[in-house]
């Protein structure tokens, strides 16, 4: 099997995850922070080691800003959210997931706000000089992703929280696709909340993810609940993260992306993105070459995180998708990408496209039998399958 | 004047996990240790020698914790096989005002 839709979920994780799950369920299988004997504690240290692991990759000083969620939606929905107690203005872009754009029309519904939503182009996902245009008296929150789900496509994290911050507005990230992929040092980027999922990038388990709140950020919390202590108050914890983590943790998938913490700390982001800058460029170079292919991604992988959209002429994607994983053995994703806006700029209703991303796993030869298989369908419009193909082959 | 025995703070348990990392990284000498659960507050304590007390307590101020309680005197570490604990026999003293 060749698998090349790390954006959606990497496969492999990284060495150690599964054991240190496993190990979670045994060794250290009580509450976290709830409760006081001798094995709540050492669940208590260990999720503390590996949300210090996971600080140290990120670049973030104080472990505790990170906030433990279920995923990179229940992070994005808490930053949004509880950034937003009332009516006002938020700016994002066509490049932003469902996971974004729907607590926004939600919030739009609820209170009366209204969101801009800035076009951009595929090299390119948002202009800062359109962001500070869109800036208005009553806006309160400026979300954009690190980088498209559809495209790769790298936003101008940093230029665009310079903006945010001459402006006095907050600012937050959708980092699901960034994380892992890129080195980050948060602490030194000017944002104030940047929201990503464990299981991407960064290869823990599916079921957590994090949120990085600045100091000093006033947040709302979404999830209302037991914390461990101070409980006969009305009002949750003031201090992160604890404020934000109501009820039990996901104490094995926590410790799963500890390990993968640990994993990506000793061999380097930086070595994992010069890995996949070189893949991407295989992959766009092989498909550069093809006719009737179609590639929506940063022409220059450096502007991009191993992420390529295309079209087959021909070809619709949800069938070309289903003959690379039939008859090619190859697992791409096909459709929206729960980007909707992002395939409406891109001309792509209502089919979507295929997307392929690299990951841990992905090999120079998978890179070269994806490019043989696409060129395939290139050269076979409509044909319903390869002939005489069988899976696995 | 120092008595020799543990003093207890409470707080939240991640900023007592990581005043706990920063003090056994400085040299100091304490523990989490088992409390009464149930109460307010309740399950976590760190246990600090009592010349560890006040830079325990700037530790937890540098991470923005603030410290639920603390209590003098606690009584015996049991030791073992696990990280040693310190019974506390009812909750008197909970409410102490923190030094200072």
């Amino acid at each position: 099997m060749i698998y090349l839709d790390n954006a959606a979920t990497a496969n492999p994780k990284a060495p150690g995850v599964a054991e240190a799950m496993a190990r979670s369920l045994g060794e250290y299988n009580a509450n976290p922070g709830h409760g006081g004997h001798h094995l709540a504690v050492r669940a208590t240290l260990a999720v503390y080691a590996a949300r210090a692991s996971l600080a140290r990759l990120l670049g973030v000083a104080d472990p505790s800003r990170l906030i433990f969620t279920s995923g990179a939606t229940a992070a994005l929905n808490q930053g949004i959210t509880g950034s937003l107690p009332g009516a006002g203005h938020v700016i994002c872009s066509t490049w932003e997931h469902n996971a974004v754009l729907r607590p926004l029309w939600a919030w739009g519904r609820r209170t009366g706000g209204t969101v801009t939503v800035l076009p951009a182009a595929p090299d390119r996902p948002v202009s800062p000089d359109e962001v500070e245009r869109a800036i208005r008296p009553d806006t309160a929150l400026i979300v954009l992703t690190a980088a498209s789900n559809v495209t790769g496509a790298l936003c101008p994290v940093a230029e665009v929280g310079e903006i945010a911050r001459a402006h006095g507005i907050r600012f937050l990230v959708d980092g699901a696709q960034a994380a892992g992929h890129l080195p980050l040092h948060l602490d030194a980027l000017p944002l104030d909340l940047w929201a990503c999922p464990g299981h991407k990038g960064l290869l823990g388990p599916q079921g957590v993810g994090l949120l990085y709140v600045r100091p000093g950020i006033d947040l709302q919390p979404l999830l209302f609940g037991g914390a461990g202590f101070d409980s006969e108050r009305r009002e949750p914890p003031e201090e992160a993260p604890e404020r934000f983590e109501a009820g039990t943790l996901n104490t094995p998938g926590i410790l799963g992306l500890g390990a993968a913490a640990e994993h990506l700390l000793a061999i380097g982001i930086p070595a994992v993105r010069d890995r996949e800058l070189g893949l991407q460029a295989l992959l766009q170079e092989g498909l550069a070459g093809i006719r009737g292919v179609q590639t929506y991604t940063a022409s220059d992988p450096r502007a991009g995180v191993g992420v390529v959209s295309l079209t087959v002429a021909g070809w619709t994607a949800g069938a070309a998708a289903e003959t690379l994983d039939r008859d090619f053995d190859i697992c791409a994703r096909a459709g929206l990408h729960c980007a909707p806006l992002a395939h409406r700029a891109l001309g792509t209703l209502p089919d979507g496209t295929v997307r392929l991303s690299i990951g841990a796993g992905t090999t120079p030869a998978d890179i070269a039998a994806a490019v043989g298989a696409v060129a395939w369908l290139a050269a076979h419009p409509q044909a319903a399958s390869r002939p005489g193909a069988v899976r696995g082959a | 004047m120092p008595d020799g025995r543990p003093r207890l703070v409470f707080t939240g348990p991640t900023a007592l996990a990581r005043a706990f990392d920063l003090l056994q990284k400085g040299g100091y000498s304490c523990d989490i240790v088992a409390a009464p659960a149930g109460g307010s507050p309740c399950g976590m304590a760190l246990a600090l020698a009592e010349r560890d007390l006040n830079p325990a307590l700037a530790v937890l101020a540098a991470l923005g914790a603030s410290p639920r309680a603390v209590i003098g005197g606690a009584g015996g570490g049991q030791g073992g096989a696990h990280p040693p604990r310190v019974s506390i026999s009812g909750m008197g003293g909970m409410n102490e005002p923190l030094p200072g």
